[in-house]
């Protein structure tokens, strides 16, 4: 099906270009990682005279680096399984129930997308208090599920809505409950829309900052540690660079292995948001 | 046949129950409540609040560093828009000839975009400072053309907007690279036939059918540069005097530097009101475009 087209030099020479220039800042910050205090002060940017791992050592020990990628993964992951619970049902019983209601939730869900966060963050922060989850990972969870749940809701809707209802129909003549109907035949036909969530909500929740620094209060996710870090070792570039690497390179790996999906997810994510 | 519909309703209502419980314990609700606490005096957490009208309203609108702060998130707005719309669309077009190692490319373009904002400023803090001193000192460049990046109020922003758009314009490309792949490559060709070169194509048959990707990622980008809070709170701070002060760390120090709660969910419901107006203004523009072309 495919043409092999031939490859064009001008057009690869200057992306090539593009993308050392695009790069720099990335590879300069990986250079002085491995330098110390002194040869930074010399100068930022000449090459490291041996790849020493001490910077490493010392962020990932002061850091406590271990645990707080451990806690990151658990807000992510969690928020993410919540997330797709709680609005695959919400977003399959809004495609398929027939009356006013349903619009009515459904604009109710969608009007959340016109507020920014920073409109609802002291008063999330009061209720937050109020009910005892700050300052928990699970609490941040929770509230992660009721923040972004609207976009997950819509996507799903508008998939099921695209889905042929007779399976659902014949089902339910053989017998089958809903909740049956819902696990065995709705969500293995939703699977894709799920993978896409999952990956957007990936990019939304392991790199944000304010909510989990203003629910938590302590610099325990890679973000709020990493700020912290910033704090304490103040103009210690040779340290925060090396924070830099170590908290980016999970990141990268996870790219690396999920390119395909990351970029049609976004791509899906833009075009249906 | 009545019963079975309302039993049928109250089951999908069932499966709606939770995700809506989640939505209105963490959004309705406390949507609602900033509205009523923006007409009121609250203080800090102090649950004593007393009804006083719009007063907060009237000083937010007469108040320089509320009004500053929207100017600066403005201009910041502006400049990141632009010029990472243009960047995002030139990666795109790079990629979407018969560039080699495409791959590889996208995901250097792309990859800043998966780093944490805070880590990204910090880089490009020390990329303003120590790196770019390194290099005056290296090429011995005169004084007059240094740049101070960070201290400057006029250059702050700027070099605030360089590090958004290096962290944002590879999820830009993205969308434009998927929006390239929707051109029929028929068209492209007929047009070589015909003898169109390929800035021709480029301008003639690519960009105008891009015009609707460029409107979404340009309220993208809009509605992205006027929530900006990471990067200000990372790199400046706000500062030098308030040059880099965004309406949302406005809201913030005010919120919680100086717990004026009720103050800061006025300002807090005025980036709302302009978030919304500026959205609104936007589709409706575009689908008015889209309805007088078909």
């Amino acid at each position: 099906m495919k043409k092999k087209v031939p490859k064009n030099i001008c057009v690869t020479l200057v992306t090539s270009f593009a993308a050392l220039i695009y790069f720099l800042p990335v590879f300069i910050a990986v250079l002085n990682s491995f330098k110390t205090k002194g040869e930074i002060l010399a100068s930022a940017i000449s090459l490291p005279t041996s790849l020493r791992l001490d910077n490493y050592m010392t962020v990932m020990e002061t850091a406590d680096f271990i645990h707080v990628f451990f806690n990151s993964c658990l807000v992510t992951g969690g928020s993410i399984f919540l997330n797709l619970l709680v609005s695959s049902l919400a977003g399959y019983a809004l495609a398929r129930w027939n009356s006013k209601w349903s619009k009515f939730l459904t604009l109710l869900f969608l009007s959340s997308m016109f507020v920014p966060f920073h409109t609802i963050m002291i008063t999330l922060l009061t209720t937050a208090k109020t009910l005892n989850l700050a300052g928990h990972i699970y609490g941040l969870i929770f509230i992660y599920c009721g923040l972004q749940c609207s976009i997950p809701i819509f996507l799903i809707q508008g998939f099921v809505r695209a889905l042929p209802i007779e399976l659902e129909e014949a089902a339910k003549i053989d017998g089958c409950g809903m909740i049956k109907l819902f696990g065995i035949i709705v969500i293995p036909l939703i699977k894709p829309i799920l993978a896409t969530i999952s990956i957007l909500n990936a990019l939304w929740t392991w790199n944000d900052y304010l909510l989990p620094y203003l629910i938590l209060g302590k610099p325990i996710t890679i973000p709020l540690s990493q700020m912290y870090f910033y704090g304490q070792y103040n103009q210690q570039w040779h340290l925060i660079m090396a924070g830099f690497v170590v908290s980016t390179t999970p990141v990268i790996i996870f790219f690396v292995i999920m390119q395909k999906h990351i970029v049609n997810g976004i791509s899906a994510g833009a075009v249906k948001g | 046949m009545k019963y079975i519909k309302w039993k049928n309703s109250i089951l999908y209502f069932l499966f709606i129950l939770p995700a809506l419980f989640f939505f209105f314990l963490f959004f309705l609700y406390p949507f609602f409540r900033s509205l009523w606490i923006s007409l009121t005096d609250a203080y800090g957490f102090n649950p004593e609040i007393h009804f006083i009208g719009l007063a907060n309203y009237w000083e937010a609108l007469s108040n320089k560093g509320f009004l500053n702060s929207i100017w600066v998130t403005v201009k910041y707005t502006a400049f990141v828009t632009i010029f990472a719309n243009v960047c995002a669309l030139f990666f795109a077009l790079l990629l979407d000839g018969r560039c080699a190692f495409k791959k590889f490319f996208r995901a250097v373009f792309f990859l800043p975009n998966l780093m944490s904002l805070i880590i990204v400023s910090f880089v490009w803090v020390f990329i303003y400072g120590s790196v770019y001193r390194s290099f005056v000192s290296a090429f011995s460049i005169p004084e007059a053309w240094q740049i101070s990046w960070l201290g400057n109020e006029k250059m702050a922003l700027i070099s605030m907007g360089i590090t958004a758009i290096w962290q944002c314009a590879g999820y830009y490309m993205l969308i434009y690279i998927a929006s390239l792949q929707n051109i029929s490559p028929e068209l492209i060709e007929a047009a070589a036939i015909d003898g169109a070169s390929k800035f021709q194509i480029i301008r003639k048959i690519k960009l105008p059918l891009l015009v609707p990707t460029i409107d979404i990622n340009t309220i993208l980008l809009i509605t992205a540069g006027f929530k900006t809070f990471d990067i200000p709170l990372a790199m400046t701070s706000g500062g030098p005097a308030g040059a880099t002060t965004t309406i949302t760390l406005q809201i913030y120090n005010t919120g919680f530097r100086s717990n004026r709660t009720g103050y800061a969910a006025a300002q807090s419901v005025v980036l709302f009101l302009i978030i919304s107006v500026i959205t609104a203004v936007l589709y409706l523009f575009q689908n008015r475009k889209g309805g007088s072309d078909s």
